[in-house]
């Protein structure tokens, strides 16, 4: 092996492949597999695996620990030397400027916009999913109480008004980071620890995620894509509007597989609609306002599925029992939405 | 007693270990290339060649304490990465038993060597290649063959391993290697050689 690649990139091994080594036993091949290019990391790379270690190094030991690397010193003479070394480094670090040694902190002030809006970005996924769901037709998501629909469609506004408003997210200027800087100093504890929390979920993410995010936040950030805000805008409701047990689940499905589940969904409204009677196109019909139980909206509060017709089972845990094959809110239960469910498999 | 080997990368490996974070940053800057060309090759997709890489360099950093420099950091870098890609193949295996398309660019990339056999069938043999379209079959040639063959192949090539390197980075024995090389040679012979003819006339 050829460490350092001291005989060039695409050359033969030196003396020693006259003994019986791959470059020989694969003959003709061996020139031909010259026409493979050379691949480069992109520019980013470097410094996005250096904060993913970082943030490794963060959840597995006390930070100070791993800086100094073997386990904590237990004397003034196990960690001086390590301290001048670190302090030496520092200093030196500021003289030479290093640029393979990012800083975390500037990195997410730099990309504090996507840190921000992380769970959205996630959520809308990829521009390739977003024109897909753009090009499908689709349905305003009904299982909704209204004031529910109103209020998540003014935080994905406000999500959206705020990425267009800042969209720097590369080579940002450094009055910009120092203002951002000053904007996290002075949040509340609440929005700091939020964003604490999305930047240390930034930065475990792969140069490729930290990418797409970046193209789709690009892309809700530009007014002249209406079409693709429509999309993120009318997905983040769908998302809203499903259990809450299953939201992480959904999101994290690739293109592919999030189409597929809105097929299926959309398949399985059509054919309640059709069940109840309503006109095509309707997914589900019109939901019943939302009625608190005896005991408040039990669970997440939302309205369980009843039951197709004639599927009684026993009736204490089924709601009022009216108009069967209904969505309608049901009694109190301490379980939640999943197991609730898991538990009417079981009845059915 | 195995006696320590040094070379470039083990020496920064040991800074690694001794909680020198430039020493990680050179090791990642003078890694990153070469198993980006070899996951690339590998998979046949860039964005996912890179994810692989990351993914090698925070499995060293999180071993780093366990290093030892009894073996080549080469030696041992070439393992992991071996790990990494059986482990994607596994995922991908896992997907299609869930009944999940896989997504990645490689599998949409890779097509069996009989189709390519008969791709390569339809050009004349006699004309020369030029270095775009031998790109583009050796390419394809490389996706022809089976995960344990490319990679073989890959680190024989990009990396200069030996039989015995490649044998230990995939847990394989030599003579194991060896056939996995040879058969490699022949699968790609039959996809190749139309266009190398035309080299040589």
């Amino acid at each position: 092996m050829n460490d350092g690649h001291a005989t060039g990139p695409n050359g033969r091994p030196g003396d020693a492949s006259q003994g019986g080594v791959p470059a020989n036993d694969l003959g003709e091949i061996w020139g031909a597999l010259d026409a493979l290019p050379r691949a480069s990391a992109s520019i980013d790379m470097a410094a996005t695996t250096i904060d993913m270690a970082a943030v490794t190094m963060g959840r597995s030991a006390p930070r100070a620990t791993l800086r100094m690397g073997r386990g904590r010193p237990t004397s003034w003479r196990g960690w001086i030397l390590p301290a001048v070394a670190v302090a030496g480094s520092l200093i030196a670090g500021v003289v030479v400027g290093r640029v393979t040694v990012p800083d975390p902190d500037l990195r997410i002030l730099e990309s504090l916009p996507l840190v921000r809006h992380l769970s959205l970005l996630q959520e809308a996924g990829s521009v390739k999913f977003l024109q897909s769901l753009s090009a499908r037709r689709n349905q305003q998501p009904l299982r909704m109480p209204p004031e529910m629909l109103r209020d998540e469609g003014h935080e994905f506004d406000a999500a959206v008004a705020d990425l267009e408003a800042d969209h720097a997210w590369r080579n940002v200027a450094r009055p910009l980071i120092d203002e951002r800087r000053a904007t996290i100093a002075t949040m509340a504890g609440d929005e700091r620890d939020s964003i604490e929390r999305s930047a240390a979920a930034f930065q475990e993410l792969t140069t490729t995620e930290r990418r797409d995010l970046a193209t789709v936040a690009s892309a809700l950030a530009d007014p002249k894509r209406d079409e693709l805000r429509a999309a993120a805008r009318l997905w983040h409701l769908i998302i809203a509007a499903s259990d809450p047990p299953d939201r992480k689940n959904i999101v994290q499905l690739d293109p592919e597989s999030r189409l597929e589940w809105l097929e299926r969904r959309s398949r399985f409204r059509e054919w309640m609609g059709e069940r109840r009677g309503l006109p095509p196109g309707i997914e589900g019909g019109p939901m019943p306002p939302r009625v608190p139980g005896p005991g408040g909206i039990p669970g997440d509060g939302r309205p369980r599925w009843q039951g197709p017709r004639g599927e009684g089972g026993p009736q204490g845990g089924r709601g009022e029992g009216r108009g069967r094959g209904e969505f309608r809110p049901g009694p109190p239960s301490p379980e939640p939405a999943s197991e609730q469910r898991s538990a009417k498999d079981g009845q059915n | 007693m195995p006696q320590p080997v040094r070379d470039p990368s083990t020496e920064l490996m040991l800074r690694v270990r001794d909680g020198d974070a430039d020493a990680f940053a050179d090791l990642v800057v003078a890694w990153q290339d070469r198993l980006v060309t070899l996951f690339l090759h590998h998979t046949g997709d860039h964005s996912t060649a890179e994810d692989l890489a990351q993914e090698v360099f925070l499995r060293v950093y999180r071993a780093r304490a366990t290093y030892q420099p009894t073996a080549k950091f080469t030696t041992w870098i070439h393992t992991i990465a071996n790990n990494v890609a059986s482990d994607l193949r596994q995922r991908a295996y896992r997907r299609l038993e869930r009944g999940v398309p896989a997504n990645t660019s490689a599998s949409s990339s890779m097509i069996g060597l009989d189709q390519l056999a008969v791709a390569a069938s339809s050009f004349l043999p006699t004309r020369r290649a030029d270095r775009t379209e031998l790109q583009a079959v050796v390419r394809d040639a490389i996706a022809g063959l089976n995960e344990r063959q490319r990679m073989a192949v890959l680190l024989a090539k990009f990396e200069q391993c030996s039989y015995e390197e490649i044998a230990t980075a995939m847990g394989l024995t030599v003579p194991a290697v060896k056939s996995l090389l040879f058969r490699a040679r022949d699968q790609l012979r039959i996809a190749i050689e139309p266009y190398l003819q035309g080299d040589r006339s």
